[in-house]
């Protein structure tokens, strides 16, 4: 079997997770949500399989490297990251009703990358500038990292859905119910945050150390890097307004939503709208 | 007398309010929130206006009128621009107050959290519980000391007319990982000064078989002479079988006083270093070399044959004649290789064009009543060189490692304390339980309550021995 193969059961796999999980939250069908939960796992299995194959084969095609060189690759390891992240938080938090979302990100992630005509899905080899073992560290820490935020985000808009609607009095439309309290909601996005701010950091300085031992210079101002100076400002002004002035609620869920607007435009944004160090990741 | 005291005191206060501002104005978190947007917002112009480019092409771009505005606030190379540089200085100022302003208090919240707290005391606090023991106030702090001392690094017993009280605490870095956090930046924004004040950062094209001494460096037009010599031996670039590059790889020689000292390989994302100085494989190309040209005078037939460097204006021999060879192409119009070639002849307006080399018989291989041929010429490749020099990169790499290893206790170590007063109550003991903690609030919760639990269902087997 090749990756490639498997990687599309993977897209269709978090397909089924999310229609579950969504049948189980919409309509309080408990099987949907347990056969969701188990869909979620073994799609995640199975895309850590699909990741290990992909970079197998390429050390059979002669130049083998991990499986972080291009666009296609970057979503694939992206979307694995999201899925990583919003499981585990799930696990932690025992609260079900939230996977349709990180899970419906997923599958459009491994979608675009395996149908869009214009993302190239084959291994390719290294040029010269990516063959550094800080590939590795700094492409995993990024990654995870932007997918904590994604969850992050993902729990802001339903904050600010859950709070706009849900008056004390008025408990709220039935299916909000179900989501985690108000205070769940703000802990989870303050912990996603941090979680995603560590991580953002470790790929700044793992990118930093890189660029200085490739090309002599540990910062140069390149969009890319500038864009992930930005978003780290934004969480890092975040993180202060909560931890010394107290800042709660709407305002944190806001910040989540515009902070992952930037980490967006940083990766995407910068590749196809500006040109710089990083555009070999077209 | 009691007018001139007065006046004094007002001028001192006046004084002191002003240097409180201004310190209270540095230690502000709303200065740090301001920064922190203000860096994000202006470097977002940074990245949408190109850099490194020249006005002139800037002009082309935007326009005189945008243009204007650019210049006017340095946008085009607006992180070395004073502004951009006074928003760092601020933020390092306000780093460095906030922290001076905060430790003492963080300093002072530890060492205060460590007193004892009445029943009463504890019950004003957000978190608390009272759970009644069946066993004697004493029995009861042999069983709750066991359980605390599982469960928390450090845990303070008194005892005071038969009542026990007790102050367990655990991550006292978590209030102090902060700091280091800040200490990290600031050591990061040092590195980067020591490295712009004592280093350099330039680049050396040297071809192949030729040694090169001088580094010209990209910002200010300088040439730094370096105290030996970089010969480039050989370049090679290899591809894989789809075209896109391989390798690019730069062997050479270091000569000190024409002696060759040492010998290295440099390819990209693997440096080499001599002398504190560090060379980086960036660019390379291909030039012409060991040209031959024939002139021959088109009036009366004279020709002479002569040695041309690449892009060095020479005088022709026996004349006041100027030629330079001025570019080299692979490839004009289908015609094949040519040069392009510059002459100034003695009373003639000067001349240039492009000499095919392949072809002597082409119509145009004359300038200035000469035609001319190119007899030979070989192509070899020349590297280009980033090189550097940074005495401030341990400083940089040693803020990197503070500020991961504070982080991780900054954002996740939480600093935990419970309150514990023992009285003697109706069963055996009433035990008052607060808790508090700097972070993670939710989870705390639910372990303090565990902690709760677990006390109210103690087992008194210490009785048993």
């Amino acid at each position: 079997m090749s990756s490639s193969l498997l990687l599309s059961i993977v897209t269709f796999t978090y397909l089924l997770a999310a229609l579950c999980y969504g049948a189980g939250w919409l309509f309080r069908f408990k099987m949907a949500a347990r056969l969701a939960i188990w869909t979620a796992w073994a799609g995640l299995l199975l895309h850590t399989a699909g990741i290990i194959l992909r970079w197998v084969e390429s050390y059979q095609l002669g130049f083998g490297h991990a499986p972080f060189a291009n666009f296609y690759e970057s979503l694939v390891f992206g979307a694995w990251a999201v899925v990583l992240i919003y499981l585990l938080t799930e696990f932690r938090y025992r609260n079900y009703a939230l996977g349709v979302f990180p899970l419906g990100v997923a599958f459009l992630a491994m979608a675009y990358a395996s149908f869009s005509p214009s993302v190239e899905s084959k291994i390719q080899p290294l040029i010269p500038a990516l063959k550094s073992n800080w590939l590795i560290a700094h492409v995993i820490t990024c990654f995870l990292g932007y997918a904590a935020f994604a969850v992050a985000c993902g729990l802001g808009v339903l904050y600010l859905i859950k709070k706009s609607r849900a008056a004390p009095a008025n408990p709220g439309p039935g299916v909000l119910q179900h989501l985690p309290s108000i205070q769940t909601l703000d802990e989870l996005i303050y912990q996603n945050v941090v979680f995603g701010f560590l991580l953002l950091s470790v790929g700044i300085i793992t990118g930093s150390v890189w660029a200085n031992s490739a090309w002599g210079n540990y910062w140069s101002w390149d969009p890319k890097e500038t864009w992930s100076l930005i978003t780290w400002l934004v969480y890092a002004f975040m993180l202060h307004s909560r931890m010394v002035r107290g800042w709660h609620g709407r305002r944190m869920a806001w910040l989540a939503i515009i902070g992952f607007f930037c980490v967006l435009f940083t990766y995407f944004g910068v590749n196809f709208l500006l040109s710089g160090l990083h555009s070999y990741a077209r | 007398m009691m007018i001139h005291f007065c006046k004094s005191a007002v001028i001192m206060t006046q004084n002191r309010t002003v240097v409180d501002r201004i310190y209270g104005f540095f230690a502000s978190m709303r200065l740090s929130l301001f920064l922190f947007g203000a860096l994000a917002i202006t470097s977002i112009f940074g990245t949408l206006i190109p850099q490194e480019i020249t006005s002139e092409q800037r002009l082309r771009q935007f326009g005189p009128k945008l243009n204007a505005l650019i210049e006017l606030l340095d946008l085009g190379d607006m992180y070395h621009s004073w502004w951009f540089r006074l928003l760092l200085i601020l933020l390092s100022a306000n780093l460095i107050v906030c922290s001076m302003r905060r430790l003492p208090k963080t300093l002072k919240a530890l060492r205060a959290g460590r007193k004892m707290m009445t029943p009463s005391r504890i019950e004003k606090m957000h978190l608390h519980g009272r759970v009644e023991l069946p066993t004697s106030p004493q029995e009861s702090k042999t069983l709750i000391s066991n359980l605390l001392s599982s469960r928390f690094t450090k845990c303070v017993w008194q005892q005071q007319e038969g009542q026990y009280f007790a102050v367990a605490e655990k991550g006292r870095w978590g209030r102090l990982g902060v700091y280091f956090v800040h200490l990290s930046v600031l050591l990061v924004f040092a590195g980067a000064l020591v490295g712009s004040l004592f280093g350099f950062r330039g680049f050396m094209t040297i071809p192949e078989k030729t040694s090169e001494s001088h580094v010209h460096l990209r910002r200010e037009g300088q040439v730094i002479p370096l105290d030996f010599e970089v010969r480039c031996d050989k370049f090679t670039v290899a591809f894989y079988d789809n075209g896109s590059p391989k390798e690019f790889r730069s062997d050479v020689s270091i000569l000190v006083d024409g002696r060759v000292v040492k010998q290295a390989a440099i390819r990209v994302n693997d440096p080499f270093t001599f002398r504190g100085i560090n060379f980086y494989q960036s660019t390379y190309g291909s030039q012409p070399t060991n040209i031959v040209l024939k002139l021959e005078n088109v009036s009366n037939g004279k020709s002479q044959q002569l040695e041309v460097p690449f892009r060095q204006p020479i005088t022709i021999p026996g004349s006041k004649d100027r030629l330079v060879i001025m570019d080299y192409a692979d490839n004009i119009g289908n015609f094949g290789p040519a040069f392009y070639i510059g002459m100034a002849r003695e009373n003639q307006e000067p001349d240039s064009g492009w000499i095919v080399a392949k072809q002597p018989g082409f119509h145009g291989n004359r300038l200035d009543g000469l035609r001319i041929n190119v007899l030979k010429y070989a192509n070899s490749y020349y590297t280009g060189l980033e090189v550097k020099k940074d005495p401030g990169v341990w400083l940089i790499y040693l803020g990197f490692v503070l500020m991961l290893l504070s982080l991780i206790f900054a954002l996740y170590q939480s600093h935990r304390r419970v309150w514990l007063a023992l009285t003697p109550g109706q069963k055996g003991t009433a035990v008052h339980i607060a808790g508090n903690t700097n972070k993670h609030a939710l989870a705390f919760e639910k372990d303090f309550q565990q902690l709760v639990h677990d006390i109210e269902n103690m087992k008194p087997d210490s009785q048993r021995t």
